[in-house]
């Protein structure tokens, strides 16, 4: 009885699903907002906040520092401070976001690959809402992170910390949390979800180009490389994970590595030697 | 603090469970140990015992005494 109890007491809602919800959560109210509550200022402010969320939380928090250790903070502060912006984009925990993005290099644009934006339109939509399908999450790729006890506290306060930060929002106006989450999550999530199918997809590319012949489908763009932080050298960063300034050409120009040496102390930077430049 | 003390020890902070009601033949998963929680037990383990547990042994815990067998062998 009591070990039935004790599993009963352990049912619960999965992180994903949570996770889904708070990202649906935003995704309507930003919806709601932009429909019913238009304000041009706030719009352009929510706007110069979710990049600024993107470089800090999803590509240096999230990617550069956690997930490819391309960089170490400076200090503990600084740390926090990524963790923080990482956490409150929403895309779950550095633990389990990191699980899924290494997941994903090992094995990208396979039949092993938790989001591979491959078949049908139909299929590109869910993956750019994030709606994966089963794959085994495996703490063991993320050890390193969990012995890092705060990775390991940012993880288990993650529900408190995305919630307690719309609250806080809501308290100063409504109308605040209403675009400076919801809103400004359009440009966090419009980021990561171009990364994850677009950058994947070479049809779908505009001025893109390839340096790396690898056999995944990721493609470089100047374009999303201004939007997000150097991000867009989708290409480069696949064959080259743990590179913290993904330029590598004379006319590409990664602004993130800048932020990344003042902040912090980068992984040594050397880039294969790429084959040649394919435009599509 | 022998080895089998010091793994009881960590698996008790982490489950909650206080050390004398531990039971050895315990499937790790009904003590609410998901996957998550044993690799932070690993690597608990690992910090205060001085080893590295390989992820194949991390993989064929099911029961407590599995994780005190593995520690002693490579401890010793």
């Amino acid at each position: 009885m009591q070990k039935h109890l004790k599993k009963f007491g352990r049912f619960n809602l999965s992180n994903n699903f949570k996770i889904k919800v708070v990202q649906a959560f935003a995704y309507l109210g930003a919806v709601a907002t932009l429909i019913f509550w238009w304000d041009t200022t706030l719009f352009i402010l929510a706007m110069i906040w979710g990049w600024l969320l993107t470089g800090f939380g999803s590509s240096m928090g999230l990617h550069k520092m956690s997930a490819h250790r391309s960089f170490k903070p400076k200090n503990r502060f600084i740390k926090l401070f990524l963790l923080f912006m990482g956490t409150i984009v929403s895309m779950g925990s550095t633990i389990y976001w990191c699980d899924t993005h290494r997941l994903h290099h090992g094995t990208s644009d396979s039949d092993k690959d938790p989001h591979p934006p491959r078949g049908s339109l139909w299929n590109k939509i869910k993956i750019w809402f994030y709606y994966f399908k089963p794959y085994k999450i495996e703490p063991m790729r993320v050890k390193d992170l969990i012995a890092d006890k705060d990775h390991m506290w940012f993880h288990k306060n993650y529900y408190k910390i995305v919630i307690g930060w719309i609250v806080l929002l809501g308290l100063i106006d409504l109308k605040i949390a209403a675009y400076f989450y919801c809103v400004s999550m359009l440009y966090v999530f419009f980021g990561i979800s171009y990364i994850t199918v677009v950058a994947h997809v070479p049809k779908l590319a505009v001025r893109g180009y390839r340096l790396f012949n690898s056999t995944d489908y990721t493609y470089n763009s100047h374009l999303f490389a201004w939007l997000l932080w150097g991000e867009g050298y989708h290409n480069t960063h696949h064959n080259n994970p743990r590179l913290y300034n993904l330029a590598l050409l004379p006319d590409e120009f990664d602004y993130s590595a800048k932020v990344i040496e003042t902040i912090g102390i980068p992984f040594e930077q050397k880039p294969k030697k790429f084959d040649t430049i394919v435009r599509l | 603090m022998n080895v089998k003390d010091t793994v009881l020890k960590i698996i008790s902070a982490e489950t909650k469970t206080p050390l004398k009601e531990i039971d050895l033949k315990a499937d790790i998963r009904d003590m609410g140990v998901d996957s998550l929680a044993t690799v932070e037990i690993v690597v608990a383990i690992e910090e205060q015992l001085g080893i590295e547990i390989p992820e194949d042994s991390v993989n064929e815990i099911i029961v407590i005494e599995d994780i005190i067998e593995i520690c002693q062998n490579l401890h010793s």
